[in-house]
This record gives structure tokens, C-alpha cells and sequence, in this order.
């Protein structure tokens, strides 16, 4: 008996420091920005003006439209280009290929996103890689400038999230048995309705799992839209900055966090739902 | 299952790589032209307490100011000099400063470095400082027309509180080959024949260049909300009207150099350091000041009202204020000071550059940085916001 | 009567690499009968079976379908279906949905027509009503059924079937024996089913192939395979056997009897193989067949009883040839009928079968055999 008590005290010891992890680093500033976002910039007294801010300014509300839309199309790019490399490398390629393109998915995350975002602007600005080797090959002949663009923004978010979506999915569907595919096409499925039926279906979990962390992370990405986007690149996150550094209006720019936190929560919620897909087994 | 395990902490390892990169890459530690907002600063937490030290002959000196104000090198040499300790605090922004001298009413530090803007209406506040004994200064070291204009611009109730220190200007950086022609105003950063060649940043900096060149006076409108949203709309529209010739808004000293240097950007607003240190390798490029004049900044000493040691304090100021000893700060920090005859002392290459860019006449159109109330930091930001908004 | 040939192979080998998984092997597969390949594991049966489903290309030879060549037919073009080892039920699908897949691929059909289907064929597998269940809400036994269902709904022209009763009890799976066997009477649909459990092969095929290393050993009806095994190998791997290693040949009786030698006890066999006197043999013999006199009989080997085993309807008896020049043991199984004599360790007995009971082969490498079976 004493043993048993022993051993499950020690087991709660391990448990303290992640708990300390996420009661001091996640829950509490939470909690502060929570009470902030309800006070009033000067005195502290209660106050909704905040939130109003946010919906009479009609500024913030398209930034933040804007900030939403661009990332529920770039997760859904990146799903529809992580997908098919994840089920090659998983169920078509060989071992040796297979490790070879894993560590290509890996080793870019080896820098950090700052780097990452300054050797696409090497690649994509007019006097760039890019544009040089286009007009080597004779396909353009003046510089084309590939950087500042949505689009270029679309691209460096993609960039930066593949491994998010790639990684999970690849784990899905490595839980896939073979033969479940070989049945489907033995039972007259071809390549489109056993992917739909069965291959899909099954990698539900690893889609959402990967879906839902690109999509946070493309919503609070805040470097690589600034540096890849230039003059048109206004995402929530930096307006979120702003008001902390620049306007130095902690309570505007909690407030903003806020809804930002509660926005992801709700999507994240209702794409849960319409894909009858559950949060626990997804993760 | 090991695999599985193996590519799970491989996720994780990346994601806080991620974020790593994430926290530390937003805020690059660049020293900006510091016309930070002025806001009631709260007090946020007092110096660290004042260990008396043993008082030798000179006693000890304390200072608050920014990196690179006060080098080792210099620093050893006064001491050598004059038998006095230094002990120096740094600050990261004018804000920061008043909210550490607001705390203690100033007792813990003798000497401080704020932006001249942030001088007078600080004083106002909290009377954090002390006036300037004039009788203790070596006016011969100062070029004169700092001096004065110093004294005059930081005077609360009639009487001095700042002299100068160290200053630079924004005004436009010219690719003389590409556009020989553009530098006359401001508002060449909007003409269409420079269309996807021009840059600036989308800050304040910005706003009262195009202010001014709109035929506004900021600092004259700042004094009024209503006058200076009015001003700063008219100023957005402007911008807006523009963006169609910008290329893009630069954020860093690096970003605007490979713009400049790869001819992605033949017209740019620039720091004065940064345009000279490019003309130095090619003379192609000019800091050009335009008719509007350059904006600019000033940062200055002042005597803590809280002083525990004054004369150590102007022991400093005449110490530092020699032309060698200045040309040490100007070397090793980039900017301009006040001392007479430093510049030259440091590199008379870029002595030459300065008085090219700022003859005397150019030096007396200075837009200097003017004291911003809390609206105006608002306002500011919301012509900022809006600006990278607009489709 | 000449039969309607259902699933023919010609001269088909496979090569994986270095590796011939299927050595020319040639058989056709009369229309609704239960067809076998029997072999250990790794002698290629699975990879015939692959091969007629089309999940893998012959490197050579022809397969025939319905008298269709199919070699260059996608698997879901196939006029074949498949029940898997592991069964591969789609696990995100109930029951029903399971059971209408390929009638959903098929299309041209409506969904109450669909339903109609399905259910009738999990009636027929004795499965109706379950079909809104999910597939991990089902036993073991029940999920065989719906691997079935699913794949007789498209009433195939050929079903095959991948050791599907490998992963059941030894209870259910003989009650599954059973039922698979009257299921392919009452349909008439051709069964082919891999196995690598002689017992199973013997109990529901109506012809069976042994195969090893590749390569077929004998195509024939249970009874025959059991009686007369064509080679050393399939006397070996078929059924239980007695066998007494390294005899000589002393005498060929007909073209079918011979005698032989073992430790100077003479003993006689069918010949498996053409031998001649002098020869080296193996001698199967089946330990049921032996007939066990109590007491000394001329008639008959002598021995003497070292073991019983005792196993309800019969007795294991292990016996050792006392008069034998070398050590030699002999199993009979011991029906307990009426007849049956009172026996006890120790006791003296004689041991005498009929010459068809034994089969004797020239020897073969014997080590793969034995690591295998």
C-alpha cells in the first residue's frame, strides 16, 4: 500500500514542472491579458470600449478579416501540398527515399524563421536567384520582382508550415494498413474513391491535427508576412504590436488578443464539428 | 512505435525552434531616430539602491544614457584624469529614462542623456532636472549654433535644462546615376517617374517629412488634436495616393542598404549615417537634404535634479566635449555630435561628407522632433496602420 | 464431361530481384469448385494468389480469367474478389456501408437496391440485422462474415481467399471450416484459398495444390494426396506419417509394390518414386493404418509398446522394433472401437499394414523440409 502511494507521489513530481510550464508561461498571462483587455487604459476601471474599438474601427476588423481569410487559404494550400507528399513518402517510396525526404521536410526548420524569410527575399527580390535564372534562360528579359506581393506572402507561409502538416499526417498514414487499400481496389475502388473512401477517412485525424497548427501558426505569424509582404502586409499580429509598442495601449492591444485567441478557438471548434472529427482522438 | 515517438519529438523540436524565432526575431535592436511617444510614464521601478562608495578625492559619477555614450576607453581616461568613478546605467528608450528618473525624483543618477524633445515637457511633469549652470560649461567646445539653439529649444520657465550632445537627421538617400535629378522635395518620393524605386519607412519619420512638405507645420498643429488628426489625414491621403510608387516600406538599416546598393531603389528617406557610410564606398550615392529641410534628432545632457555629485557631472560634459574624446563617440557610434572639431578629428573623410549634406544653411532648416502629446502618439499610429492597410 | 475452367495459370513465374517466388507453375481451376494451394509459409502461395487479384504482373506466363488473359487487368477490373489474411475491413465504414463499397464502385444502382444486397449477403452469412454496427463493435467471427459478405455481394466469378481463418480460435475456426464449405456449395461460386494448414486444405478443398519453393508438387483431391502423395515432399508435409529414414530397396514386387529394408526387418510400400533393388529409401507410413496384434505373430514386425498416449477417441502408441538391427520406433494410432485390443507399456506386439499405407520415396535433403513443416 505504502509503496503504491510512494510511487504515485513521485509520478505527480514529474508532472510539476510542465505544470509549472503552462500555469506560469500559458495560464496566468493569459488570465492578465483577460483582465486587461476589460480595463480601461487609464485607471482601470471596467470597461467594453475595447472590444467596441475593434468592431467600430473599421480598420481592425479588415485587418483581421484579411489576417483570417489568408490563413484558412494557406492552411488549405499547404494541406493540398503536404498531403500527396505525405502519402508518397509514406506508402510509395522505398526506405532509403523515404528517410531522404523526411530530413528534406526537416532540415530547413534546423534555422529559424528570421533566416528562412531572409533567404527567400534573396531568392525572390528583383535582383534575386530567381529572376536572374529566368532571364539566363531567356524566358524574361528584364528583372522581375517577386517579392512584396500576396502572393509572396502566401508562398513563405506555405514554406514555413509544410513540416506541421507534413509530420502528422505521415503519422496517420502510417497506421494505414496496406491491404485496406489493396481491398479497395479489389472491390472495384479506383486511385480517386479509395483516396476519398478509405485513405482520407483514415488520415481524418493527422489532417486536423496538422490543419489546426498551421492555421495557428500562420494566424499569429508575424515575421515572415512583415519581411515577405512589404507595403501591403498589415496582419493582426502587428497591429497586436503596435498597440503594446508603439501606442503602448496594453489594454487594446489585450483586448485584441483576445479575440484573436477566441477566433482560433471557435474555428478551430466549428471545423471540428463539421468534420465529425473529435479533438482528443485527433491529437 | 519508435518511429512514431522519433517523429514526434522531431515536430516538437522544430515547433520550438519556431517559436524561438519567432520571439526573437520581431523586434531587431536597432537605436532609431528616438522620437518616441511621450506618455506618462508609470513608475516602474526604482534604481538599484546607491551603495555609498568610498568617496575618493573626485567621488563618483553616475550616468543614465545609451549605448555607446559613454565608452570604456573614455571613461577609464577620466577616471585616470580626475580621480572620479563612473558608473554607468543604460536605457533602451527616452520612456524608459523618465520612468527611472520619475521614480526617485531623479536621486540615484547625476547625469542623463534624453532627446532634446523629451526635455522640456518632462521637466514640466515630473521636475526631474535641474537647470543648466552655464558658468560651469566650457561654451568653446560646442559648435555654436547647437549650443544656442539647444538652450533655446529645451528652456521650462526661462531657463536651459539641456546641452547638446549627439545628433543625426533624416532626410532622402539619392542614387545620383539613376535619378540625378530627385532630392529637391520630399514629395520626388511620390513622383510616378520613380514608380517601384522609391522607399521609405511607414513611421512617424515619414509623416512629418510629407507634413512638411505638404506645407504643414507638425510641430506647430501637435499642439491640437483636432488639428493634427487633420494634418496627419491629409498626410495619409498623400501616402495613399503615393503607394503605388513605393516599392516598399523599409523596416531596417540592413533592408534599406540592399535596396540601395542592388538598385532595386534609387530614391529612399534615410538616417544621415547610413546614406554617408554607403557614399563613402560609392560616391554615386548623396544624403541629399531637401528644400523642407532634414528631421532631426538631438540627444543631450541633463543634470538630474536628484544630483548627489553636480560637478562631476560638468567635469564629464567638458571631458567628453573635446574634440578627441567626441571623436571617439562618433567613431565608434556613427552619429554626430556638438563638439567643435570632433567630426574632422574623427575621419575627415566624413567630415567632408557632413559639411557637403549640412552646410550651415541646411543645418538651420532642422525639422527637429517636437514633444508628442498621447493623442498624437494615437493618431500617429493609426495613419501608420492605415497606411500598410490600404489595398 | 469436360468442366468449364474457371482460373487457368500458364507456365506463370514470378522473380522479386534474385528471388523466384513462383517457378512455373501451370493449373486450372474448374468452374465452382473449392481449389487449395497448400505450402509453407514463403513457398510462394500467397504470391499466386496476389497474381490471379492483380495485385502483381507474372514476369512470365499468362493468367487466365473466365477464359479472359488478365495479365495487363487492373485489380479492380477483375472479375475477382478478395478475402484478405487480415481481413482489411474499412474501419471508418459500418458494417452495411463495408458490404455496398463495390457495389458503390460498380454504381448503376440505386441505394435502397444497394441496401437490398447487401443484406441479403450478410443473411447469407448469417449477419442480418448488424449492419448499422461498427466494425470494431463485432466479434473476430463475425468480422470474417463481413470480409465474405462484402466480397460474395459482387458475386465474382472467383473468390479468393488469403488464410482468412488464420487468425480465429481452434473453435471457430471449425465451426468457420464448416460453414465457408457449405457457403461455397450452396453458391457455386469457385473458391481459392491459400493455406498453409494441411487439415483445412483436407477437410474443404476439392482439389489442392502443394506447392514449395516455387514450385507446384501435386495437384489432386484431398483423398489422393492423403493416399497416394506424389512426392517425398507432399509425404512429409500431408498429414501425420511414420517416417523411418534410409531403408534399401530388396525387391520390387509389381510396378507398383516394393520391399524394403530397415535394420534387417523387412517392410513394404507403394513406390512413390521408380526405384529398383539396392536403392536408398524413406518410408512413409501412416499411423492410423497400422494394424496392432497383441502376443508374437509370424505374420507381422515384432515390437514392444514404450508409451501411450491417450487422446479420447484414440491412443498414440509408441513402439520399439525389438527385432531390429538399429534403433527404430514405430507410432500407430489405435481407433478405441470394440475391437480394439487391451494394451500396456511393455506389452509385446505385432505391427503389419497393407502395402498402400506406406509410401516410399528416394531420400531428399531433408533440413528445409523439416524447418519448414
Amino acid at each position: 500500500m505504502w509503496k503504491r502511494i510512494k510511487r504515485a507521489r513521485g509520478l505527480w513530481l514529474l508532472l510539476i514542472p510542465m505544470l509549472l510550464w503552462i500555469g506560469l508561461l500559458f495560464v496566468l498571462p493569459h488570465v492578465k491579458l483577460f483582465i486587461l483587455s476589460f480595463q480601461e487604459r487609464r485607471g482601470g476601471a471596467f470597461t467594453l470600449d475595447n472590444y467596441a474599438a475593434f468592431f467600430h474601427k473599421s480598420l481592425y476588423t479588415k485587418v483581421f478579416i484579411r489576417t483570417a481569410l489568408f490563413s484558412i487559404f494557406t492552411t488549405l494550400l499547404t494541406l493540398l501540398i503536404s498531403f500527396p507528399a505525405a502519402f508518397i513518402i509514406t506508402k510509395v517510396l522505398g526506405k532509403k527515399m523515404k528517410a531522404l525526404l523526411l530530413l528534406a521536410i526537416v532540415l530547413p526548420y534546423w534555422v529559424s524563421e528570421l533566416i528562412q524569410a531572409f533567404t527567400w527575399m534573396v531568392l525572390f527580390r528583383e535582383t534575386g536567384v530567381i529572376s536572374y535564372v529566368l532571364q539566363y534562360l531567356g524566358i524574361t528579359h528584364h528583372n522581375i520582382e517577386f517579392l512584396y506581393h500576396n502572393s509572396t506572402i502566401v508562398v513563405g507561409l506555405v514554406y514555413t508550415s509544410i513540416l506541421f502538416m507534413t509530420i502528422p499526417i505521415m503519422n496517420s498514414l502510417d497506421t494505414l494498413d496496406d491491404s485496406l487499400i489493396e481491398a479497395s481496389y479489389d472491390l472495384g475502388g479506383d486511385f480517386w474513391s479509395t483516396m476519398r473512401e478509405i485513405i482520407i477517412p483514415h488520415a481524418g485525424p493527422g489532417i486536423m491535427v496538422g490543419s489546426i497548427m498551421v492555421f495557428m501558426l500562420n494566424l499569429g505569424n508575424y515575421v515572415t508576412v512583415t519581411l515577405l509582404g512589404g507595403k501591403n502586409s498589415l496582419w493582426f499580429t502587428e497591429a497586436i504590436y503596435n498597440q503594446f509598442i508603439v501606442r503602448f495601449n496594453q489594454n487594446q492591444g489585450s483586448a485584441f488578443g483576445v479575440i484573436l485567441l477566441t477566433f482560433s478557438v471557435i474555428f478551430v471548434w466549428i471545423v471540428l464539428k463539421i468534420t465529425k472529427q473529435d479533438l482528443t482522438e485527433a491529437m | 512505435m519508435k518511429r512514431r515517438t522519433l517523429i514526434v519529438i522531431v515536430l516538437l523540436m522544430a515547433l520550438g525552434l519556431f517559436l524561438a524565432a519567432c520571439g526573437g526575431g520581431s523586434a531587431p535592436a536597432t537605436k532609431e531616430a528616438p522620437a518616441q511617444p511621450t506618455k506618462a510614464p508609470e513608475a516602474t521601478k526604482a534604481p538599484e539602491p546607491t551603495k555609498a562608495p568610498e568617496a575618493k578625492e573626485g567621488g563618483v559619477l553616475r550616468m543614465l544614457t545609451w549605448e555607446g555614450y559613454a565608452p570604456e576607453e573614455l571613461v577609464k581616461k577620466f577616471s585616470d584624469e580626475t580621480g572620479i568613478k563612473v558608473e554607468v546605467s543604460y536605457i533602451g528608450d527616452n520612456n524608459e529614462l523618465i520612468a527611472k528618473m520619475a521614480a526617485t525624483n531623479g536621486v540615484g543618477f547625476d547625469l542623463v542623456s534624453p532627446t532634446l524633445n523629451y526635455v522640456s515637457n518632462s521637466q514640466q511633469e515630473f521636475g526631474i532636472y535641474q537647470p543648466i549652470d552655464l558658468s560651469k560649461v566650457n561654451k568653446d567646445l560646442f559648435i555654436p549654433a547647437y549650443l544656442d539653439s539647444i538652450l533655446k529649444e529645451s528652456q521650462f520657465e526661462g531657463k536651459p535644462y539641456a546641452l547638446p550632445f549627439v545628433w543625426g537627421t533624416t532626410a532622402m538617400v539619392v542614387n545620383t546615376e539613376k535619378a540625378p535629378d530627385a532630392g529637391v522635395s520630399y514629395l520626388d518620393l511620390c513622383d510616378p517617374k520613380y514608380e517601384g524605386r522609391v522607399s521609405y519607412r511607414a513611421k512617424y519619420d515619414t509623416l512629418y517629412m510629407f507634413a512638411y512638405a505638404l506645407g504643414y507645420d507638425p510641430a506647430e498643429a501637435v499642439k491640437d488634436e483636432d488639428e493634427y488628426r487633420k494634418v496627419m489625414n491629409a498626410v495619409l491621403d498623400k501616402l495613399i495616393e503615393c503607394k503605388p510608387v513605393v516599392r516598399t516600406y523599409w523596416d531596417s538599416r540592413q533592408q534599406l542598404e540592399e535596396l540601395l546598393t542592388k538598385e532595386e531603389v534609387w530614391v529612399a528617406s534615410s538616417w544621415d549615417a547610413i546614406a554617408w557610410t554607403l557614399s563613402k564606398d560609392d560616391p554615386k550615392f548623396k544624403y541629399v537634404v531637401p528644400k523642407e529641410g532634414a528631421v532631426g534628432w538631438f540627444d543631450t545632457f541633463a543634470i538630474s535634479a536628484g544630483a548627489e555629485n553636480v560637478d562631476a557631472a560638468y567635469k564629464w560634459i567638458n571631458f567628453v566635449m573635446q574634440p578627441e574624446n567626441a571623436a571617439v563617440i562618433i567613431n565608434g557610434t556613427g552619429y554626430q555630435t556638438a563638439s567643435q572639431g570632433a567630426a574632422e578629428k574623427a575621419s575627415p573623410e566624413m567630415a567632408k561628407l557632413v559639411a557637403d549634406s549640412l552646410p550651415p544653411e541646411k543645418m538651420a532648416t532642422i525639422k527637429w522632433y517636437f514633444p508628442l502629446p498621447d493623442y498624437a502618439v494615437d493618431i500617429q499610429a493609426d495613419v501608420e496602420e492605415q497606411l500598410k492597410a490600404a489595398q | 464431361m469436360s468442366q468449364e475452367i474457371d482460373v487457368s495459370l500458364v507456365h506463370v513465374t514470378k522473380r522479386f530481384g534474385d528471388l523466384t517466388a513462383v517457378d512455373d507453375v501451370s493449373f486450372d481451376i474448374p468452374k465452382g469448385s473449392f481449389f487449395s494451394v497448400l505450402g509453407p509459409s514463403g513457398s510462394g502461395k500467397t504470391t499466386i494468389l496476389r497474381m490471379i487479384a492483380g495485385f502483381e504482373t507474372p514476369t512470365s506466363g499468362d493468367i487466365y480469367i473466365g477464359g479472359e488473359r488478365v495479365n495487363d487487368v487492373p485489380p479492380n477490373k477483375r472479375r475477382c474478389n478478395m478475402v484478405f489474411q487480415r481481413l482489411a475491413l474499412f474501419p471508418m465504414m459500418n458494417v452495411l456501408e463495408n458490404v455496398t463499397f463495390g457495389l458503390r464502385r460498380r454504381g448503376g444502382m440505386s441505394k435502397a437496391e444497394m441496401e437490398k444486397l447487401a443484406e441479403d449477403a450478410l443473411a447469407r452469412v448469417g449477419l442480418q440485422g448488424l449492419g448499422k454496427r461498427k466494425i470494431n463493435q463485432i466479434s473476430g467471427g463475425q468480422q470474417q462474415r463481413v470480409a465474405l459478405a462484402r466480397s460474395l455481394v459482387l458475386d465474382p466469378t472467383v473468390l479468393l481467399l488469403d488464410e482468412p481463418l488464420g487468425s480465429l480460435d481452434l473453435k471457430l475456426r471449425q465451426a468457420m471450416k464448416l460453414e465457408l464449405k457449405h457457403l461455397q456449395a450452396r453458391m457455386g461460386t469457385t473458391f481459392v484459398y491459400i493455406t498453409h494448414d494441411q487439415t483445412i486444405a483436407l477437410a474443404m478443398s476439392d482439389t489442392i495444390a502443394v506447392i514449395n519453393k516455387g514450385k507446384i508438387e501435386q495437384i489432386a483431391p484431398p483423398e489422393v494426396l492423403y493416399r497416394r502423395p506424389a512426392t517425398h515432399f507432399v509425404a512429409s508435409f500431408v498429414g501425420e506419417n511414420n517416417k523411418l529414414l534410409a531403408g534399401r530397396v530388396t525387391r520390387q514386387v509389381d510396378d507398383q509394390v516394393c520391399e524394403v529394408d530397415f535394420g534387417g526387418i523387412p517392410m513394404v510400400g507403394r513406390m512413390g518414386d521408380p526405384l529398383k533393388p539396392g536403392d536408398t529409401v524413406d518410408l512413409f507410413i501412416r499411423p492410423e493404418m497400422i494394424l496392432l496384434r497383441p502376443g508374437k505373430h509370424q505374420d507381422g514386425i515384432l515390437g514392444k509398446i514404450t508409451e501411450i498416449n491417450f487422446d479420447g477417441s484414440h491412443s498414440l502408441i509408441a513402439v520399439a522394433l525389438t527385432e531390429s538391427s538399429r534403433p527404430l520406433a514405430i507410432n500407430v494410432k489405435l481407433q478405441h472401437t470394440e475391437q480394439a485390443p487391451d494394451v500396456a507399456v511393455g506389452d509385446i506386439v505385432t505391427l503389419s499394414w497393407r502395402w498402400d499405407a506406406a509410401n516410399a520415396f528416394h531420400p531428399v535433403d531433408q533440413s528445409h523440409i523439416e524447418k519448414e513443416a
